[in-house]
């Protein structure tokens, strides 16, 4: 598996240098434009900052899906005597790992960017993080990473050998209506087994802070998550990965 | 290098091949042998194929296979002696049959031969 | 007991059958030659061979054991087309067999490519395609495998590269294990088979001996070839 991932990054370097490359770009953009213009606003750095980062986390998102179809379902990786769902979860890690990435350079950034417009935003930022904050941020991370999980199974569905068009159209429509309905299911899962937790995790309320002051809004109360729906979250995130792992050791095809 | 007839069973011409070059005396009694691998590389063919070469080569007394170390050709003069004519033999019988099919009788044939012999080469 | 035993083999895609009861054995130390026209399934049965594809119904074993992942570790695969990503240099597919399968030849490899002109830091997009054929059948044949396939090896290359190819093979023959070739290049490779296989529409014609064919038919396998088809 560290072989696997070893090539995955190598074979990734232009992809990894370029976007580098162009997250520093933004944000020298940025920093340009108020050393020269002088009227950003920190809620606009922000903005800017937080649009690029999604910008890029989606186009990563993709990217890392993509690929599944077009780099590990290939005659190389399939010829190598590992388990081929060491090559799935190699995807599926690289997504992770590179959703912390772009997260953790965006946010290195923005931090540097805004200190320099709102002083005290370091401190401000500190304090959300350490009251809870952090964990918004990962399950945001998990929450993209999700993303590529179901989104793999249709990837998966569409590379299995051309007898098993049962299964094929199984997984589809049940990832679809998974997709369509699971914050139906949850919400209805926390009505019928109401019982929450509270925790520490302010919410990230991204409207409120480009419209009103980023001071008054990295302060927002604690929230309170209900068990039954976070443990159908945990557990379909579980099963996909499951099921995709074994679909792709046991079915997939290469043509 | 080599371009063999594929129309007929390319170990047949390899053991012509050698038998040849021992009589022309490229081989002389007592020389080793190429290795299979080196002698299949050379000749572009199947390693299996020249083993079976140096089979039959030694079946028929030509050859000497000693293990571990190589193929030698026989040091027997009179052995090779009779390559030579067995070899000139077939060639000949064939000559004479193809010869027969176009009703060439054997008087003209011996004059045709006086008359070309000198002619070739 | 052979290294390669195939009973009653069939796959489908779809309705379409693209192999029907193929039955074959293959010995280690032979080369065996699979001839066909396009479309015969010679690629599909290489394929599930190597556990590309899985079987509609039938078996294949190798070396007595049904074919899962771990076959590839002594199953060599050469597509027709090309194996490696565009980013890498020669050094780095190098690496990456090094690092993947375990007993592959370093210096038969870097033997090979001398042989064949090329450097280690060339990149693998500015090969030209026989050049590329002929670094990815020198990864190929440096692996320590009981079976070897080869798909096409001589594809679209010109005549020169084509001879210094089949040196190559010939070269780095192995008593220990098995070489299927599958081509419809059959006067290159007929002389360096030691069996042929010619197979149309998914079905096996024919099953022989080179020299077999040679003796009872009196006529080239290239030539019979032809006639078949």
């Amino acid at each position: 598996m560290i072989n696997l991932l070893k090539y995955g990054i190598l074979g990734k370097k232009k992809y990894y240098f370029t976007l580098f490359l162009s997250t520093i770009g933004v944000y020298i953009i940025l920093f340009m434009g108020q050393y020269y213009f002088k009227n950003i606003s920190p809620e606009f750095a922000f903005a800017i900052s937080f649009l690029f980062m999604l910008v890029s986390l989606i186009l990563n998102i993709i990217f890392n899906i993509m690929s599944l179809d077009t780099e590990d379902i290939r005659y190389l990786y399939y010829s190598v005597p590992i388990n081929p769902k060491c090559i799935y979860l190699r995807r599926m890690l690289m997504g992770l790992f590179e959703t912390f990435f772009i997260f953790l350079l965006n946010m290195l950034f923005m931090t540097m960017i805004i200190q320099f417009l709102n002083p005290i935003f370091k401190d401000q930022l500190i304090n959300y993080l350490q009251r809870g904050g952090i964990f918004t941020l990962l399950i945001f991370v998990l929450a993209m990473e999700w993303i590529i999980i179901i989104f793999s199974t249709f990837v998966i569905a569409s590379n299995l050998p051309s007898e098993k068009d049962i299964l094929r159209y199984l997984l589809n429509v049940m990832t679809i209506l998974y997709l369509l309905f699971n914050n139906a299911l949850r919400s209805m899962l926390s009505r019928i087994f109401p019982y929450n937790i509270s925790l520490h995790m302010p919410q990230f309320n991204y409207e409120n802070i480009v419209t009103s002051s980023l001071r008054y809004n990295i302060n927002l109360p604690k929230i309170n998550v209900n068990i039954a729906s976070t443990i159908f979250y945990i557990l379909t995130f579980i099963f996909f990965l499951v099921l995709n792992s074994y679909l792709f050791e046991k079915y997939i095809e290469i043509k | 290098m080599v371009d063999f007839d594929e129309r007929i069973p390319i170990y047949l011409q390899i053991m012509d091949l050698i038998k040849k070059k021992i009589i022309k005396g490229d081989l002389k009694g007592g020389d080793k042998l190429s290795s299979v691998r080196e002698l299949a590389v050379e000749l572009k063919v199947n390693p299996n194929t020249v083993q079976r070469v140096y089979q039959e080569l030694e079946r028929e007394g030509i050859i000497v296979i000693v293990r571990g170390t190589g193929a030698f050709v026989v040091s027997d003069e009179k052995k090779l002696k009779e390559i030579k004519e067995s070899l000139a033999g077939e060639r000949i019988k064939n000559f004479i049959k193809e010869m027969k099919e176009i009703n060439l009788s054997k008087e003209d044939l011996d004059l045709l031969l006086s008359k070309y012999w000198e002619e070739v080469n | 007991m052979g290294v390669l035993e195939i009973k009653g083999l069939y796959k489908y895609y779809g309705k379409k059958c693209a192999l029907k009861n193929v039955n074959l054995t293959g010995d280690f130390g032979e080369i065996v030659g699979l001839f066909g026209p396009n479309g015969s399934g010679k690629t599909t049965l290489l394929k599930l061979i190597v556990g590309f594809l899985r079987p509609s119904s039938g078996s294949i074993r190798v070396d007595g054991k049904d074919i899962d992942h771990n076959t590839r570790a002594i199953v060599s695969f050469l597509p027709d087309n090309n194996l490696l990503p565009s980013w890498m240099t020669i050094k780095d597919a190098f690496n990456f067999y090094k690092d993947f399968f375990p007993g592959f030849e370093e210096k038969r490899f870097k033997d090979l490519i001398d042989y064949f002109n090329l450097s280690m830091n060339r990149k693998v997009k500015e090969l030209s395609k026989g050049e590329q054929e002929k670094v990815c059948l020198s990864l190929t044949i440096s692996r320590k495998a009981k079976i070897y396939l080869l798909d096409e090896p001589l594809g679209g290359i010109d005549p020169a590269s084509r001879e210094r190819i089949l040196t190559g093979i010939l070269k780095n023959y192995r008593e220990d294990s098995l070489m299927i070739i599958s081509t419809h290049l059959i006067s290159d490779v007929e002389s360096i088979a030691d069996r042929v296989i010619f197979i149309s529409q998914g079905e096996i014609l024919l099953n022989e001996k080179t020299e077999k064919i040679r003796e009872e038919k009196k006529m080239s396998v290239d030539e019979l070839f032809r006639k078949t088809f």
